[in-house]
């Protein structure tokens, strides 16, 4: 995943030009700060708290979509609480549980179960 | 993962070459140390507590001859240079800051420091900070939270540093790394992970993740963070030694294990992709102490990497790598009570499938780095205990018309005291020539004030040897017993404790120390004077545990020049900023602050 230079001039005139429509400025400003995990409702969430934090008396989406707040949206996006970044990834369990099996004998007795005439299963640990 | 090329092929050989040298050298050591022990305890004639006491010095001397082959391998051995790319790193870098109700003033100011140190170094843009919080306490969780808004805001470092917190904390540390790498892992390609108490260089990180890049069947760099932080006599002790002898007996340890290297759960850049499919871990199966989750896991996690074949590598030379530490013996002991638990717990797992022999290996080493003490402890008590049951003299055994005395045995003794304390002296004393002869003396204090540091270390640690024996061996049984009978005193934030607060955690050893040396005196007086060095500590643990956790006597240390260590003499920016960021608040990023920049 390509995150985002919060810093980049380039990042937040971007943000800033797009005040054309709603979709448009949230799609640049995730584009921008290269969070594609996040819905609009997240981001004006996290907006919204650090405008309230900053005591900034302005709706979120007033800042995202009015193209003179440029650089308070930047400003205001490097003061901001994002949540970690939802990207997933499978991480296996893998069991370090010591098996009582004997080898070479999944289906026959072991030498030892021969003499003793106990079947291989016998010595198996459950679980 | 595949297989090495012709060159990791050669580098195997090295490596096998070394340990098969170590193997033999310590085996010889051992047998030395057993048949001159042999023949001193034959010289009263041979009982079966003989037998025990060979085994108990079998096991001891091999432990030790063991530490003093690794270290003379760290002179030895000197490691090629790791490859390093040139240019930025492409894959980005997760900082991971686990906390579990630490005092959040340090944490946070220790995030600043690598953050400010960060923003000097190309690339530092591919590099996010995540404070993974286990708290358990409401008031910690608060606290972390305000600690957390601050120091976005003073860092303005909104997308770059993140706060989780997590509850039921299942799993402990590998709980919470695991959990972040099934959320987030996949928005990057490494992982630092580090300790509440870590502090890295930027510098370092960077040049962790070039060498990452340049090697892709690098699973986990490891590097050897410095002890700092410390004020009591104790933890400057502490500090210095890790200083000046851990970076060479650490390339000891490098040259034994190759590529199956170590992995301390801190200060260490891990691949995500190689962790997340190698290192997931099912709990054992059972009930605690030896059941349940792996507390000590960083140590399987090595080995479970190395089983899929990825490299684990210790590079000792990088430098800017810091932690602290206990800073008095009660909060060591307390911090080792747990390592102690979750080392044992490996015994579950010694066969686990796969792994391979030199991990199997680190697992013993590690176990038997707490068995140790009680196997020290034993041997010293079988050894009182042994004139008790010792057959009589025979001076008349039917060979001769004459008496035929015992034949002394007093220049064995002293020969097997000699290379004992040889084995315990010469590994720390080599490493202090070293460095002089390297002149890097300078670098803690001079060589006069290294080599003065350098015997009084020698001389304290060996007088708290005993306590630590004694501690040891309490939490071995404990843990073995099922019993934990906790720990009576809670140290202020500089470590210093009183005389009164030491008493209550160590009178059991004053005891003991006072009923050996009365048992010795009724029924074994001879071994009276030899009983001495480890009696004499334990009766003084009070006084010792006290004294060396006083800051005072540290801070006079200090100003004399000793227990130097090269942050001290050469400072660190980083650790200039971290303190800087402690005794500094948070900048004012009100609305007000902003009007003044001009953007609001």
């Amino acid at each position: 995943m390509e995150l985002r230079s919060l810093t980049s001039q380039d990042g937040h005139s971007q943000t800033g030009a797009a005040a054309l429509s709603g979709e448009t400025a949230f799609d640049l400003l995730r584009a921008s700060i290269g969070r594609p995990d996040l819905d609009d409702a997240s981001l004006l969430a996290c907006l919204t708290e650090t405008l309230d934090v900053l005591g900034l008396e302005l709706s979120a989406e007033d800042l995202v979509l009015s193209e003179d707040n440029a650089q308070l949206l930047s400003t205001v996006l490097r003061c901001t609480a994002f949540p970690q970044p939802r990207f997933p990834m499978a991480m296996p369990d893998h069991s370090l549980n010591v098996s009582l099996t004997l080898p070479f004998a999944a289906k026959r007795t072991s030498t030892l179960g021969r003499i003793a005439g106990v079947p291989v299963r016998a010595f198996r640990r459950k679980g | 993962m595949s297989g090495g090329s012709g060159g990791s092929f050669r580098a195997g050989i090295g490596v096998q070459s070394r340990r098969l040298g170590a193997l033999v050298l310590t085996l010889t050591l051992t047998i030395g140390a057993v048949s001159m022990f042999g023949t001193i305890a034959q010289s009263d004639g041979y009982d079966w507590l003989d037998v025990v006491r060979v085994g108990l010095i079998a096991i001891s001397a091999f432990w030790l001859a063991w530490g003093t082959c690794t270290a003379l391998l760290g002179v030895l051995f000197t490691p090629d240079t790791p490859d390093s790319i040139s240019g930025l790193p492409e894959g980005r870098t997760a900082i991971l800051v686990p906390v579990y109700n630490e005092s959040c003033g340090p944490v946070f100011a220790r995030i600043e420091a690598m953050y400010r140190s960060l923003q000097a170094e190309p690339g530092w843009e591919a590099i996010d900070f995540h404070v993974l919080s286990d708290s358990t306490r409401a008031d910690a969780v608060e606290a972390e939270k305000a600690a957390y808004r601050a120091a976005l805001l003073k860092l303005e470092a909104g997308g770059r540093l993140y706060y989780r917190h997590r509850s039921p904390n299942v799993g402990r540390k590998a709980g919470n790394i695991a959990d972040f790498v099934r959320t987030s892992g996949g928005a990057y390609a490494y992982m630092l992970v580090l300790d509440a108490d870590s502090l890295m260089r930027g510098k370092t990180i960077m040049e962790m993740v070039r060498r990452m890049e340049a090697e892709p069947r690098l699973g986990l760099l490891q590097s050897l963070p410095q002890t700092i932080g410390l004020k009591t006599l104790f933890g400057r002790m502490l500090q210095y030694s890790s200083g000046i002898y851990a970076p060479t007996f650490t390339r000891g340890v490098a040259a034994l294990q190759g590529d199956a290297g170590p992995f301390w759960g801190h200060n260490a850049l891990i691949r995500v992709a190689a962790f997340a499919g190698s290192c997931g871990m099912a709990p054992l199966t059972g009930k605690p102490p030896f059941g349940g989750h792996i507390l000590s896991h960083d140590t399987v996690e090595a080995a479970l990497l190395a089983r899929d074949g990825w490299i684990v590598r210790l590079d000792a030379d990088l430098e800017g790598s810091y932690e602290e530490a206990p800073p008095n013996m009660i909060e060591f002991a307390k911090r080792d009570r747990r390592w102690c638990q979750g080392n044992l717990q490996h015994a579950k797992i010694l066969l686990a499938p796969r792994f391979s022999l030199w991990n199997r290996t680190n697992i013993v080493q590690g176990i038997f780095s707490y068995l140790s003490s009680p196997v020290w402890l034993f041997f010293l008590v079988s050894s009182l205990a042994a004139p008790l049951v010792a057959p009589p003299p025979v001076y008349f055994d039917g060979h001769s018309p004459f008496p035929v005395f015992p034949h002394p045995e007093t220049t064995t003794a002293l020969a097997l005291l000699f290379g004992v304390g040889a084995l315990l002296i010469l590994p720390k004393a080599t490493l202090l020539v070293r460095a002089i002869l390297r002149r890097e003396a300078w670098r803690y204090g001079g060589k006069i004030r290294a080599t003065i540091s350098s015997f009084l270390e020698l001389l304290i640690t060996s007088m708290l040897a005993p306590i630590h024996m004694m501690f040891q061996t309490r939490s071995v049984m404990q843990i073995v017993l099922g019993a934990d009978s906790g720990w009576p005193t809670a140290s202020r934030d500089d470590g210093t404790i009183s005389f009164w607060e030491s008493l209550s955690a160590s009178w059991w050893m004053s005891v003991t120390g006072v009923a050996g040396l009365f048992f010795a005196h009724l029924f074994a007086p001879e071994l009276w004077y030899w009983l001495l060095p480890v009696a004499l500590p334990l009766v003084l643990a009070p006084v010792l545990i006290s004294f060396t956790a006083s800051v005072w006597v540290g801070n006079l240390c200090h100003r004399l020049g000793l227990f130097l260590i090269p942050s001290d003499v050469e400072g660190d920016p980083v650790i200039e900023m971290m303190e800087a960021a402690e005794e500094g608040g948070a900048d004012d990023v009100s609305a007000a602050s902003l009007q003044a920049r001009g953007v609001a």
